[in-house]
């Protein structure tokens, strides 16, 4: 036995810690704006009874399109409700429905994506011959469709939106999937004779997790955007329920009188929320260097 | 006595264009309980599928025929229960290059407490397993390496860390696919002085997978060598060295450069080595031997008995009367 004891220097790193520089360094400062606002945005909606200067549905037709003032900063809509405190409570659902699209469609769309590289071969196949065919159906398409049979509002809204949203999520992690699947630590782990349902929780979806949640952060951008369509269709959330979609369509008749504040306000906070949650979706997906 | 492993007849095959191709056409060899045998051949040859035919980690689209027995029990067609338990119990593999068989987002301390989770070894019952493993692997900073993540370990290191979880479940069986490959010769020798020891110490049955003639002889009681996808021959590992049987295995054997000689040219193997999907249709070693007869490419040869090893060669025995297999080459060169 000629081998002597070997040592090996301190590892320089114990673990994945967070520090601000860290993730600065991971997604730019672009990305962290744009993460900084939407914490801000998301800080409102769950602050929103607080910070709302006015009772959002409180209708007073004196004051109709009132122009900004001390009373209301951003002035009144037609029926005289502070547009302020509609936006800052309007925010809830508009943040609630795509967070819940987008966690419904994560959740089922991972499932079915490991599910079919796990077995590949012909339930491969299906799978994705399935997740095909989901994306041919529009996701306002459908959600206007469930709203005719299950009637208006954000349940029937959100799952059928939710459901479109599957093929986006799941047909990018399979890909992913199908490739970490084939990685010689897969077969290690199967080596050791560990079951199939242990190392894809286990090994496989951890692996997946950074692609998944940069997929779920443009996902929403995306949800936001056809839920607050659907809202302004008039299919989603119901008036006199703030929204931000719906606050664009109850603001469209004040453009033409003269007092665009209402449906402007609301699109831009549209705008940009989407804008960031875009923003720091391809900076999480795709870092300037991927370790590990 | 009955054989730890046996594969009979075993053939591998992958889908190639149209029709299915055969990546191993015919491996048959056996392992006795604490036997180590080197299965020696090129790359391509289709050692490393054999190897994981054993355990059944071949990609989805393989189809394999033939008989893998596992000390009577027929692997190939287990269930994925027995075959868990199978791999989790009997058979241990360690592979080619160490840094790319660990999850890259664990620590050793998890990988190694993986295989010990499946039988109720938990917390810090499993840490001072690991330990313990780690020190029988020459590691004398467990703590540390337990705590380290694969990228902030050496390749030899790694490579202990693989032995060390491969022993963890004492198995009888033990898959070496050229365990030192990806290593420099320093570490390449201290890994394999470890692969040996714990093998005599615990009577693991080995199959040792490698390219390299010499390093099979060292370690191993047998030797089989593999060309284009079949076993050409099976000798104890020194007589492979006196006396090969196959022109391939004394070709291989001419075609290693001498330190004590020097030569002004190394004697080559005329040719390139052929997948077995390439072979002709008789012996697929004539295209390129010195001593092919237009016969040798009408069938392929039996895999026979021959001086207490066997051998695929038609003209074996006229070849070894005749002495056109000792190793006598140099000394004339």
């Amino acid at each position: 036995m000629s081998a002597s004891p070997v040592s090996i220097p301190a590892p320089t790193q114990r673990s994945l810690r967070i520090s601000m520089k860290g993730i600065s360094e991971r997604i730019g400062w672009g990305g962290v704006v744009a993460g900084g606002v939407l914490a801000l945005l998301f800080l409102v909606a769950i602050f929103a009874p607080l910070l709302a200067p006015h009772d959002p549905n409180q209708v007073s037709l004196g004051e109709a399109y009132a122009s900004s003032s001390s009373q209301h900063w951003l002035g009144t809509d037609a029926t005289g409700r502070d547009i302020l405190s509609r936006l800052i409570v309007g925010s809830r659902t508009a943040l609630l429905g795509p967070l819940l699209v987008v966690v419904f469609a994560t959740l089922i769309g991972t499932a079915i994506a490991i599910f079919a590289a796990w077995r590949g071969g012909l339930t491969d196949t299906v799978a994705v011959r399935i997740l095909d065919i989901l994306f041919a159906f529009p996701a306002i398409l459908l959600a206007i469709l469930s709203a005719a049979v299950f009637g208006a509002g954000l349940t029937a809204v959100v799952l059928a939106i939710g459901i479109a949203y599957i093929p986006y999520v799941a047909r990018v992690i399979r890909s992913e999937a199908v490739r970490q699947r084939a990685l010689p630590y897969i077969t290690a782990c199967e080596a050791q004779g560990q079951s199939a349902l242990r190392v894809c929780s286990r090994h496989l979806l951890p692996n997946l997790l950074p692609l998944i949640i940069a997929q779920m952060t443009v996902s929403f951008g995306y949800a936001m955007i056809d839920l607050s369509a659907v809202s302004y269709l008039g299919f989603g959330v119901q008036p006199p329920t703030a929204d931000w979609g719906e606050m664009v369509a109850n603001g469209q008749p004040g453009i033409l009188l003269g007092h665009p504040t209402e449906a402007l306000a609301a699109s831009a906070l549209i705008v940009v929320a989407v804008l960031c949650f875009t923003v720091l979706g391809q900076r999480l997906g795709a870092p300037k260097e991927r370790r590990l | 006595m009955t054989d730890l492993l046996r594969i009979e007849g075993l053939r591998i095959q992958f889908p190639g264009g149209s029709q299915m191709r055969d990546v191993v056409s015919e491996v048959s060899l056996a392992i006795a309980p604490g036997e180590a045998v080197g299965l020696v051949g090129e790359s391509g040859s289709g050692k490393s599928m054999t190897a994981r035919a054993v355990i059944r980690v071949l990609p989805p689209t393989a189809r394999v025929s033939g008989e893998i027995t596992f000390d009577g029990a027929p692997v190939l067609s287990m269930a994925s229960k027995q075959l868990r338990a199978f791999r989790q119990k009997d058979v241990a593999m360690i592979f080619q290059d160490p840094s790319v068989h660990l999850n890259p987002i664990r620590t050793i301390l998890d990988f190694l407490a993986e295989g010990m989770r499946l039988r109720g070894v938990t917390g810090d019952a499993a840490r001072s397993r690991a330990k313990s493993l780690l020190s029988q692997v020459l590691i004398d900073d467990p703590d540390r390496v337990l705590d380290s993540y694969p990228h902030q370990l050496s390749g030899g290191m790694l490579q202990r860390v693989m032995i060390a979880s491969a022993i963890d479940g004492e198995p009888r069986l033990l898959l070496a696919d050229e365990p030192t490959t990806a290593l420099d010769v320093t570490t390449q020798a201290e890994v394999l002085a470890i692969i040996d020891r714990l093998r005599r110490e615990r009577g693991v049955g080995l199959l040792f997978i490698t390219h390299d003639l010499e390093l099979a002889a060292a370690i191993c009681d047998r030797t089989v060598v593999m060309y284009a996808g079949r076993t050409v021959e099976e000798q104890g590992s020194m007589a492979v060295h006196r006396a090969p049987l196959h022109p391939y295995t004394a070709g291989l054997l001419v075609s290693r450069p001498h330190v004590s000689q020097k030569q002004a040219r190394l004697q080559v193997l005329p040719g390139r080595p052929i997948a077995a999907y390439e072979a002709p249709g008789g012996c697929s070693f004539a295209p390129r031997c010195a001593h092919a007869q237009p016969a040798c490419e009408a069938e392929v040869p039996a895999f026979r008995a021959l001086a207490g090893g066997h051998v695929a060669c038609r003209r074996a025995e006229e070849l070894r009367t005749a002495g056109l297999l000792k190793e006598v080459t140099h000394a004339e060169s």
